[in-house]
């Protein structure tokens, strides 16, 4: 008989408490899993958001400009909109490649679903590298670009004239149908900026302004420079890149917050592995009192139960790990909810390294944890065997 | 039964001991937590009544980012011109319009950083609980200063003195020391608008107006017409309370799930230690049961320890939190956007309460199923030898 086989025994002879405890392991891993695995994944989604975008620098009205930026990225009805001659100044700036004008509006239909529509120009395509469209960008009056997701939810063909969902008594043409883009472009509809100011009322209004820079590289002048023209006054001028750092650093200064409470758990499971695997030796002191006797030295012993601990331990973060994943979805709708900004992509991704860190935690833990048990069963005296009763350790 | 139950938990002494430490650490943090987030909000709100303001004009940028560092004596990146203040006078909802300019100066030979603030006249009437420990309430020339009292007693200056400013080159005569109103305040040093922004190299810029309408009635159109103020944005301050409690709030939810993973670990915890304790005893109980002690006696029974466990684990960690909270405040205070300066943790009795009460529903989670199998014994067993 193997060393783990032996240490298996356990499982066998006391299935519930072994089991309690693994589970005990498991919660707490899959806690920590969630954890560093949401990090990760919410740093990515937002920096595959601001690439979405495909701007440099973001132009929005006076107000919080994280609010505005979600928006932007979202979808949803602007509370102040920006005066179309602003962009004029905007694209005088030098260093400015592309700057494309933006009228977004969300309406809601009876069935309070919602529908975005974002009034843009022809330039918007040199910012919108990835898009790829199934027919054309609206060119004519009336005629739309949809999203995937939109088009598909309401069964559009190119070509077919359709009424706006939410607007009454407008319609228009499908002119193309952009690819699934897995960001919310799918559910967006896109149609001409005039049209768009047109339908919704406000002539000459615009609800952000999309740049995009020659050079990368000129960040900084450029952004001195929109804030410096006569324009600057009455506009928020942010760089999508100070953005994420921002949003990075907030995410980041509540990471040590959540780690702590996390390693708590993981304490506390650890303790729970060690009062189970002394229960387990005191019970089994005369059964260990005969191996002694048998010829089995004090490092044999210790190694087996230091051995009893790991396995616990390990397979119960494994379990841990697994349960976490596969219920990832739910936390992380649920994460979703309670955040006052997060991507609309995953936030929570399998990543190898961060499984095996969270296994690797748990075997450190159950290192430790075994350690005082080992070492207490190691020390059970071969004449305990002979004793009646050897239940007191 | 309570006397017997104890006995029981005295003979394991190290198990019993581990499992209560194990769910005292989880109430611990879960009070902890709650009580943090119920001071936050009181403190806040209190902060923001004090000041007595309604609105503020920052410059662009995030507003409330910059509303919070003006509100805490911090510097921001970006000015207002001077003209929104007197834009913001004309406003016929406004009663007060106090103008702020505020700067660092960096003292690296003391290893330090003062907060200098600028203001004028109107600036006491939004600061109620201004008042001059000693010398005078007000500058009485530009060449004056008042001083916080934690910044009066690191400069070991008392009203009368002179005081010498290497890094601007400006000699200043305190004209008075403020009593100590626990905000941040107290650190501060305050002269005239014109002096900072000459001291600065600032002149016509200001970082802030605090603002005071006549009717709080009145927020909504007042807001709307200071908004259109070319280079300045309206916050206020009810707006951005609101921003910030949702973003703790948001946190604090995070952060209280993750502390109930860990009583639900320690749920486990006592579950294990009491099946522990019975499967040992099987032969005792058999025994209670063949003297005549009824199943429910033992259910009781086994109750009884799981709650007497749990209490006794509730109360310890009720007691580390109290030790240790202020420590996990200073922690957590770093990392809150706009926290008060008051203490942050309040263990109001409904706490305290619902620490308890979780602490009996632990125990009687945990001691459910080991109480039912112990209530399932044979008294027969007793009788079969070992």
């Amino acid at each position: 008989m193997t060393w783990l086989q032996l240490s298996m025994k356990e499982w066998q002879r006391r299935p519930l408490r072994t089991s309690v405890t693994a589970a005990g392991v498991a919660i707490a891993t899959a806690a920590l899993f969630s954890l560093l695995a949401f990090q990760r994944g919410y740093g990515n989604g937002v920096r595959n958001e601001l690439d979405r975008l495909g701007a440099h620098v973001l132009v929005v009205p006076k107000g919080c400009p994280y609010d505005a930026a979600s928006m932007a990225l979202h979808g949803a009805s602007w509370p102040c909109y920006l005066k179309e001659q602003y962009l004029v100044e905007v694209r005088a700036v030098a260093g400015v490649a592309t700057a494309a004008p933006v009228f977004m509006t969300a309406v809601y239909d009876a069935g309070s679903t919602q529908t975005v529509y974002v009034g843009v120009e022809t330039n918007i395509l040199a910012l919108k590298r990835g898009w790829r469209i199934e027919g054309n960008f609206p060119t004519h009056d009336g005629g739309l670009l949809v999203g995937s997701e939109i088009a598909q939810r309401n069964g559009w063909k190119i070509g077919q004239q359709v009424s706006l969902p939410g607007v009454q008594d407008q319609t228009g043409t499908v002119a193309g149908i952009l690819a699934p883009t897995q960001g919310a472009d799918d559910t967006f509809i896109y149609l001409q900026l005039a049209d768009a100011q047109r339908i919704f009322h406000h002539t000459n209004e615009l609800t952000h302004i999309l740049v995009r820079l020659g050079d990368p590289d000129a960040l900084d002048q450029v952004v001195t420079q929109l804030r410096g023209c006569d324009a600057g006054l009455a506009m928020n001028v942010v760089p999508l890149a100070h953005l994420f750092h921002t949003i990075q650093s907030l995410v980041n200064s509540t990471r040590v917050l959540f780690g702590c409470v996390a390693l708590v758990a993981l304490l506390l499971a650890g303790m729970g592995v060690s009062n189970t695997i002394l229960m387990a030796v005191a019970e089994r002191a005369r059964e260990i009192g005969v191996m002694r006797a048998l010829g089995a030295s004090q490092g044999d012993i210790f190694r087996l139960i230091w051995l009893e601990t790991v396995q616990v331990c390990v397979s119960g973060a494994m379990a841990g790990v697994a349960v976490a994943f596969l219920a990832s979805r739910g936390v992380e709708a649920w994460v979703r909810s309670k955040l006052p900004f997060s991507p609309t992509d995953a936030l929570i991704q399998w990543e190898w390294w961060v499984a095996a860190a969270c296994v690797v935690c748990a075997l450190v833990l159950g290192s430790l944890a075994g350690f005082l048990p080992a070492w207490r069963a190691a020390r059970v005296l071969p004449m305990t065997a002979i004793r009646a009763r050897g239940d007191r350790v | 039964m309570l006397l017997l139950a104890f006995r029981n938990l005295v003979r394991r002494p190290l198990r019993n001991a581990l499992t209560i430490l194990g769910l005292a650490v989880a109430v611990a943090v879960l009070a902890c937590l709650s009580a943090f987030g119920h001071g936050y909000q009181r403190a806040l709100r209190a902060e923001l009544d004090r000041m007595g303001l309604q609105l503020m004009l920052v410059p662009l940028g995030c507003p409330y980012d910059a509303a919070a560092r003006v509100l805490k004596g911090r510097t921001l990146e970006n000015s207002l011109p001077e003209s929104a203040l007197d834009e913001a006078r004309r406003d016929p909802a406004v009663a007060v319009a106090a103008p702020l300019l505020m700067a660092t100066l960096p003292r690296p030979g003391e290893g330090r950083a003062d907060m200098w603030v600028g203001l004028d006249e109107t600036a006491v009437s939004l600061k109620p609980w201004w008042r001059a420990g000693s010398g005078e309430k007000w500058f009485p020339d530009e060449n004056s200063v008042i001083l916080g009292c934690d910044a009066a007693e690191v400069e070991m200056r008392a009203p009368g003195d002179w005081f010498f400013s290497p890094e601007t080159g400006r000699k200043l005569r305190v004209a008075g020391v403020l009593e100590r109103s626990g905000t941040s305040d107290d650190s501060l040093f305050f002269v005239p608008l014109r002096t900072a922004q000459q001291m600065f190299n600032q002149p016509g810029r200001l970082t802030a107006v605090a603002i005071r309408l006549r009717d709080p009635g009145l927020l909504h159109e007042a807001s709307e017409r200071l908004q259109r103020i070319p280079g300045a944005q309206v916050v206020t301050l009810t707006e951005m309370m609101g921003t910030f409690l949702n973003l703790v709030g948001a946190v604090r939810t995070l952060l209280l799930s993750i502390a109930f993973v860990a009583v639900a670990v320690s749920v486990l915890g006592v579950f294990n230690t009491l099946l522990a304790a019975v499967v040992e005893r099987t032969n005792e109980l058999c025994v209670m049961r063949a003297i005549g002690a009824s199943r429910s006696q033992i259910v009781g029974l086994i109750t009884t320890e799981a709650l007497l466990l749990t209490g006794v684990g509730s109360v310890v960690g009720i007691i580390l939190a109290l030790l240790i909270g202020s420590g996990i405040e200073n922690v957590v205070k770093q990392f809150v956007p706009l926290a008060p300066v008051e203490s942050l943790l309040s263990p109001t009795a409904a706490i305290l309460f619902q620490s308890v009460a979780l602490g009996a529903a632990v125990g009687v989670m945990g001691g459910l199923y080991p109480a039912w199998r112990a209530s399932r014994l044979h008294p027969a067993e007793a009788l079969k030898a070992e």
